[in-house]
């Protein structure tokens, strides 16, 4: 016959995985070693629970070696990640790094031969002169639109976008490679 | 000191170093094996081998798209978990019964000792394929793998305080099956 209330066993048993475990503080762990020394229902289930420690601790006998899963690395297709002037250079050979590029080199040259296109003086800072030119395809668009504002505002909105889409994949492309 | 070998590793791994990759992976294998084991189930055992080898193929293929963000650990859990729910979604209606499960015993035990020991870890793999898939995970990992309350945590993405209680109940629910009568009779049959 157990003297013990079965609520005092209930709530000793829950401790028992932590006091197999040895994850009791001390002061509960003798607590719940005291109910033990007087109560053989709870032995029984400490019984069980030592058996069950036992078997989950063996478990880490069970890992098998590594080597039988490792890959054929030759034949992987490994994708190391290259150096940063490859990826540079892979970047810019892609369509937004030339497109980028292009774009660049035109309005170099356009600053350069501005004076031919604007038919002002020549300017003294490069600014000066891409100003030149800017002013003076402004005029020319507004010229070309006959006078429409506001199709000289999709035009450069679409070039503006255009230049921000290039710019983004370009980013995308070399971060990727 | 720990990620910052792995850092070194994954370094290495990415020149084209094979044995830097064996020594990265085999830090966390067991960890890797722990979690295809336990999504896997007893009932899917016979997939675990395959399921390894993707982890690994999949993580050696994809190392350049690791940017050490999170730890190397957790990079590699996330695959060996996806790559065993892919098979655990693809196999649902697989049934093989848990009872065709052959569990190896230790090479070195001796013969009484080894069916004794086969016996009872049958009777806990089968006990086990009856936990939650959550409760199962963090006791493969803290005893197959060996990790910590708080390294679980990291690698489950949960607080420390649910991954311990993971594990206290899971002990709980194992010892509820296994004082089954059904239970009982199987551990009387092997003593």
């Amino acid at each position: 016959m157990n003297r013990f209330d079965p609520m005092d066993c209930e709530r000793i048993e829950a401790k028992l995985p932590l006091f197999v475990a040895r994850e009791l503080s001390a002061d509960e762990a003798a607590s719940v070693s005291t109910h033990l020394d007087a109560c053989p229902q709870c032995r029984d289930a400490l019984a069980s629970f030592v058996s069950i420690e036992q078997a989950l601790v063996a478990r880490r006998d069970e890992v098998p070696a590594i080597d039988a899963f490792l890959p054929d690395m030759s034949a992987a297709g490994f994708r190391a990640r290259r150096g940063i002037l490859i990826r540079s250079f892979r970047a810019l050979m892609s369509v937004p790094g030339v497109a980028i590029v292009l774009v660049m080199w035109g309005a170099l040259l356009f600053g350069r031969y501005s004076d031919r296109l604007t038919g002002e003086a020549t300017q003294k800072t490069m600014l000066e002169r891409l100003t030149a030119v800017a002013k003076h395809g402004l005029d020319a668009m507004v010229a070309a639109a006959g006078g429409d504002a506001w199709t000289l505002t999709a035009v450069y909105g679409a070039l503006a976008i255009g230049v921000i889409v290039s710019a983004g994949a370009l980013t995308v492309r070399f971060v990727r490679s | 000191m720990s990620n910052d070998q792995d850092r070194e590793l994954v370094a290495r791994s990415l020149r084209g170093d094979g044995r830097a990759f064996r020594d990265l992976v085999g830090k966390h294998h067991a960890t890797a094996y722990a979690v295809v084991r336990a999504i896997l189930g007893p009932q899917r055992f016979d997939d675990v081998d395959d399921v390894m080898q993707l982890t690994y193929l999949k993580a050696y293929q994809g190392l350049g798209s690791f940017r050490g963000e999170s730890k190397f650990s957790t990079w590699l859990y996330q695959i060996a978990r996806r790559e065993a729910l892919d098979v655990v979604s693809k196999k649902r209606v697989d049934t093989t019964s848990i009872d065709d499960v052959e569990i190896p015993a230790r090479a070195d035990a001796t013969p009484d000792a080894a069916t004794h020991e086969r016996g009872e870890r049958e009777r806990i793999e089968r006990a086990m394929a009856e936990l939650d898939e959550s409760y199962r995970t963090a006791i493969e990992l803290r005893y197959m793998a060996e990790k910590s309350y708080e390294e679980i945590a990291e690698l489950m993405r949960l607080p420390v305080g649910t991954v311990k209680t993971y594990v206290h109940r899971g002990k709980l629910e194992l010892k509820k099956i296994l004082s089954r009568p059904a239970w009982r009779e199987r551990k009387d049959a092997v003593s």
